[in-house]
C-alpha cells in the first residue's frame, strides 16, 4: 500500500522530491512552456542530489543544513546564524554608505538600518528569561 | 574539563554509536564530548551521569580546565 516503505529511508525525501518536482514540472510546461522545463528539470535534480548527499550524511553539515539533531548541533546552528546576522549587518551598513555616496534612494536602506535595532529589541522581547524558571533550548 | 565518557562507554564494551542512541544525540556530539571539545547541557550531562550509574562530578571532573566549548 505504503511503495516508501519498500525504499531504503535515504532514499525516500530525494523520491518525493523527484516526484514532486516532476508535477510542479508538468504544471510549469503547461502554463509557461518548455521554457519551464529547461529550468526546472535540473533545479529539480540539483535539489535531489543535493539533499541525497547531505541528508543521508551522517554529519553535523546535514544536521545543521536541515535543521535537526541534537543540542549541541542547535547551538552550531545558532552561532552560525548568529554570524549571518552581524555579516548581514555589516552588509547594510556598507549598503548605507553606498547608497548615501551614489545619493540613491535612501528610504529602502533606512528601512534595513531600523530593522536591526528593532530586530534587538524583538529579540530581548522573544527570548527573555521565563519566571518559572523554563529552560531555553538552543535553536529554539 | 576533563570526563569519563570514553572510559565509562569501553567499560560497557558500547559503541559511541549506541551510547549516542541510548542518550538521544548524534555519534558526533559523544564524539566532541569524548574528545572534551563540547561540554554538555546540564540536562544532557545527568543523562550521562545516570545512564553510567554515576553522578555528573564522578563523569566530569571541573578541576581539569585542559577543554572547553
Amino acid at each position: 500500500m505504503n511503495m516508501m516503505k519498500f525504499l531504503p529511508p535515504r532514499l525516500r525525501a530525494p523520491v518525493n522530491m523527484i516526484v514532486g518536482g516532476s508535477v510542479i514540472t508538468v504544471i510549469g510546461v503547461i502554463l509557461n512552456g518548455w521554457v519551464a522545463a529547461a529550468f526546472l528539470i535540473p533545479f529539480t535534480i540539483i535539489c535531489t542530489a543535493w539533499y541525497y548527499v547531505l541528508g543521508g550524511g551522517d554529519s553535523d553539515l546535514a544536521a545543521v543544513l536541515l535543521g535537526r539533531g541534537d543540542e549541541r548541533q542547535a547551538y552550531r546552528r545558532l552561532r552560525m546564524q548568529a554570524l549571518v546576522g552581524r555579516v548581514l549587518s555589516l552588509a547594510v551598513g556598507v549598503i548605507c554608505i553606498a547608497a548615501v555616496a551614489a545619493k540613491a534612494t535612501l528610504w529602502p536602506v533606512f528601512v534595513l538600518v531600523g530593522l536591526l535595532p528593532l530586530t534587538i529589541l524583538a529579540g530581548l522581547a522573544i527570548y527573555r528569561e521565563h519566571p518559572d524558571g523554563r529552560e531555553q533550548q538552543a535553536g529554539n | 574539563m576533563r570526563n569519563r565518557v570514553r572510559e565509562q562507554r569501553a567499560q560497557r564494551r558500547l559503541s559511541q554509536a549506541e551510547l549516542a542512541a541510548a542518550l538521544g544525540v548524534s555519534r558526533q556530539t559523544v564524539i566532541s564530548i569524548e574528545n572534551g571539545r563540547y561540554l554538555p547541557s546540564l540536562p544532557l550531562a545527568f543523562r550521562i551521569a545516570r545512564f553510567f550509574d554515576q553522578t555528573v562530578d564522578k563523569m566530569f571532573d571541573p578541576d581539569d580546565e585542559e577543554t572547553g566549548t
